[in-house]
């Protein structure tokens, strides 16, 4: 039986009425919030085994409703399940800008049923692993932290199934909301509450971004909503629209061919201009291109890309659960899936994409070689994840939607698989996360180690696993694409991916060996051993790691029959999420090549090769080396490791930069503003005039009822005496 | 006959004594007293004009004040005896419990 007949089957058995998903979609997100709600409400009161049934359970009814959800989208092209609840908010149109109407509304695409999948099936995995992993913590902490990761799941589902940007925003702000409290859940550890601190902060930043570019699609556009259906009388959806892009498209006079969706296209968007609202006069390009680099902003925060990466790294002092899911399989991913569900509006804007994939291979470049030189293995993940993110990114920037949301895919699996192989190393080793006094730990804890290979392998890039196809996807198409005539464009984001593949291998191949190989440096006598329900999920996320290649495999296409396999086709997942980015692709004809023409052999081999020599380095150095050499203690000499040791002193550059300044301007506002104008001058002043009065009245009130009796006496002659001084003067006075 | 001018006359003489006398001195019983010097004033002008407009009101007014003059007489001395008992002074510097 071949692969396409197989899923041949799949679709027609997976058959399910769509209109019973739709009216259910809401609990998707709701169940794991409810089960949020119930630990933090009880959490004092049930044991570890209720609130962890709860948790996992909810997360699991939310994998299975997400299984229909994915069942529904899977087989038609272009279905999309929509489910509006009640409408949020509405803004009448006037002089001011376009109306504005927002609904509370779900929906489920393709692309957004596989994020469900990821987010609810690695999701519970993970949950899974953190009783386990949290079993040491007493009962009340335990449900506070499942009561969190619910929090998050709810929220992550809220963002990817929200039908316009205010939904995702939500969402978006409720993941921000959920990373702090997770990043600080030991919160009596300084370190650790500073670093959720700063986590948020620098979302925050992000978000500023985020939500000035919903307000700039909001006062031209007039709407943020991804889709909108239409339905029949039985209540099946019968048109599906997509507000934002078919208005934009209507605005710059796009009409769409016969039998075809809109598209925008730069020259049509640079000859049109905005009628009315703030932007009234200004070219719909700029308009776009502004959007689109602000909502970047927000990505860029959310998915730590430069110059908001600093706070990923950081985030590690929470529990490795959590790095695991939030701060590598899904969080993260939020920025990317966010210009992948806007894929239109990035492609329709030339100069954000060059921003945008510049920084996406910047940081993947970048972060890869902090990850070189660090020497705390979930540091040395953390960079690694800023580093795929950049991948992701570059996908974006590059209009190679379909691969950045593979990569995405791929990397959920295999990176979630490597921190909760970290974790078990940690969970194994007494909390030691220094890879140089870990080693010779694949006697000990076997499955985390070849676990732990697995996705090292799938992450370095290596032909068969996931992560060679997803990441020489986005590479070969940066290639390969033709930016305005400007040749060195692809070869320098290209040349940039591929150093940074390099790197990947190294760093990773590097804490694998020091942490698998050798001997045993420190601990020697401590009972390294694995834990009852953390293997089962390494190993289900290592058997994804693998197999997710299938869908970065270039060898199909579409024919009557179905799929057919071929040599030079196209991967499946384009082909499944062709109705999704369909829009973003065909703008980009003309300026992009975009596909991997001429077979992807030579790229491959190149890919391969890079990766190897990498994978080489770091045998050569760590494993065949004696183990005993701690070379973290050797000194060192070369200036540039010093430098990127200290990570290129990007943390002392912002203290120096940004957080001493605005501590300084806080101080100022403190001591001098709040302290001196407001306390002193404001409240303090009223209060000196007051009483100055006060003192002066005061001597009035004597008590003395002689002196009253005395003010009585006089004030009766003034009173009898007044009007007749009066009449007297006048008459002196004669007028 | 005395003329009503030279009652009027004497009477805001008295009527001066009692001011400066509940102004200035301290012991409350003299201040009473001079209280009673200013009662007495007014009495002897509603008399006096009462007497020379031959109307009977006026007379009617002077008693009533000497009736309400002796009840406040009456009140004011058990007033002051208390004052007395528990501050041990009824001069009237003294008493300012109601300042500031």
């Amino acid at each position: 039986m071949t692969l396409p007949s197989l899923l041949a089957v799949a679709q027609t058995t997976l058959s399910v009425d769509p209109r019973s998903i739709e009216a259910g979609l809401f609990w998707i997100p709701l169940i794991p919030m409810l089960a949020a709600l119930f630990n933090a409400l009880f959490s004092a009161r049930i044991g570890k085994g209720s609130s962890a049934f709860i948790a996992c359970g909810a997360v699991f009814a939310s994998f299975m409703f997400a299984l229909l959800a994915f069942a529904c989208v899977f087989p038609a092209d272009g279905t999309v399940l929509h489910q509006s609840l009640f409408t949020w908010f509405a803004v009448p149109a006037g002089a001011s800008g376009p109306g504005v109407h927002i609904e509370l509304a779900y929906a489920v695409d393709r692309l957004s049923s596989i994020m469900l999948l990821i987010i609810t099936g690695v999701g519970f995995l993970i949950h899974v692993y953190s009783v386990s992993y949290m079993s040491e913590e007493n009962g009340k902490n335990f449900a506070r932290y499942f009561a969190y990761l619910n929090l998050f799941v709810g929220m992550m589902l809220t963002l990817v199934m929200g039908s316009n940007l205010l939904v995702l925003f939500v969402g978006w702000e409720g993941v921000g909301l959920a990373s702090y409290l997770l990043i600080g859940y030991w919160w009596d550890d300084e370190a650790k509450a500073a670093a959720g601190r700063k986590a948020f902060v620098v979302n925050r930043i992000g978000d500023f971004g985020f939500l000035i570019g919903i307000f700039v699609l909001l006062s031209s556009v007039g709407t943020v909503s991804f889709y909108s259906v239409s339905k029949n009388a039985q209540g099946f959806t019968q048109a599906v629209h997509q507000p934002i892009l078919e208005r934009l498209a209507a605005a710059t006079h796009q009409l769409p061919a016969v039998g075809q969706g809109p598209v925008l296209h730069v020259a049509g968007l640079a000859s049109s201009h905005v009628l009315s609202g703030p932007f009234q006069g200004a070219s719909w390009l700029f308009v776009v291109t502004l959007a689109v680099l602000l909502l970047f902003l927000g990505a860029a925060g959310k998915s730590a890309q430069i110059p908001l990466f600093v706070w990923l790294p950081d985030a590690m002092a929470g529990p490795t659960p959590v790095s695991a899911l939030i701060h590598a399989a899904t969080m993260v991913t939020a920025g990317v899936y966010m210009l992948c569900r806007l894929n239109y509006l990035v492609s329709a804007a030339p100069v954000a994409m060059i921003v945008i994939a510049f920084v996406g291979a910047g940081t993947a470049l970048f972060a890869a070689t902090i990850g070189m030189f660090q020497d705390d293995i979930k540091k040395v993940l953390a960079y690694s994840t800023v580093s795929q993110l950049g991948y992701m990114i570059l996908g974006c920037g590059i209009g190679a939607y379909w691969a950045a949301s593979l990569h995405l895919l791929t990397h959920a699996f295999f990176k979630a698989c490597l921190f909760l192989g970290a974790g078990a190393v940690m969970h194994a080793m007494a909390g030691e996360t220094n890879v140089w006094k870990l080693g010779g730990l694949r006697k000990h804890i076997p499955l985390t180690h070849w676990t732990f290979l697995i996705a090292t392998v799938a992450i370095t890039g290596v032909f068969p696993l996931s992560g060679f196809f997803s990441k020489d996807a986005i590479l070969g198409i940066a290639h390969n694409a033709a930016w305005l005539g400007a040749d060195w464009i692809p070869t320098a984001l290209w040349a940039i991916g591929s150093a940074g593949a390099f790197c990947t291998a190294y760093y990773m191949f590097r804490i694998y060996f020091l942490t698998f190989w050798g001997e045993r440096r420190s601990l020697q006598h401590h009972h390294a051993h694995e834990a009852g329900l953390m293997t089962g999920p390494l190993v289900v996320l290592a058997f994804l790691a693998v197999v997710a290649s299938i869908w970065g495999m270039p060898f199909f296409a579409e024919s009557a029959h179905g799929l057919a396999w071929t040599s030079d086709g196209q991967t499946l997942w384009k082909l499944y999420l062709n109705p999704v980015f369909d829009p973003g692709q065909l703008s980009l004809i003309g300026r992009h090549a975009g596909e991997v023409e001429k077979g992807p052999w030579i790229g491959w081999a190149i890919a391969l090769a890079i990766g190897w020599a990498g994978a080489a380095l770091a045998y050569v150095k760590f494993a065949v080396a004696p183990s005993t050499n701690l070379a973290a203690e050797r000194p060192v000499g070369n200036p540039l490791v010093v430098l990127i040791k200290n990570k290129y002193y990007i943390d002392e550059i912002y203290d120096a930069l940004v957080v001493r300044p605005v501590k300084t301007t806080a101080k100022v506002l403190w001591k001098f503003v709040d302290q001196g104008i407001i306390d002193g001058v404001l409240v303090g002043g009223w209060a000196f005039f007051t009483n100055l009065f006060a003192g002066m009245l005061r001597v009035l009130q004597n008590g003395s009822a002689q002196r009253y009796a005395a003010a009585m006496a006089i004030g009766l002659v003034i009173i009898l005496f007044a009007s007749p001084a009066r009449d007297f003067l006048l008459q002196f006075f004669g007028h | 006959m005395v003329p009503a001018s030279w009652a009027a006359a004497v009477a805001g003489m008295m009527l001066a004594i009692g001011v400066l006398g509940v102004l200035t001195r301290r012991s409350a019983l003299v201040v009473f007293m001079s209280v009673e010097l200013m009662l007495n004033a007014a009495n002897l002008t509603f008399v006096a004009f009462a007497q020379a407009r031959g109307d009977m009101s006026g007379h009617v007014m002077a008693f009533f004040v000497m009736a309400v003059a002796a009840a406040e007489a009456a009140v004011g001395l058990a007033v002051m005896i208390a004052v007395y008992r528990s501050r041990g002074t009824i001069n009237v510097d003294e008493i300012d419990l109601m300042k500031n």
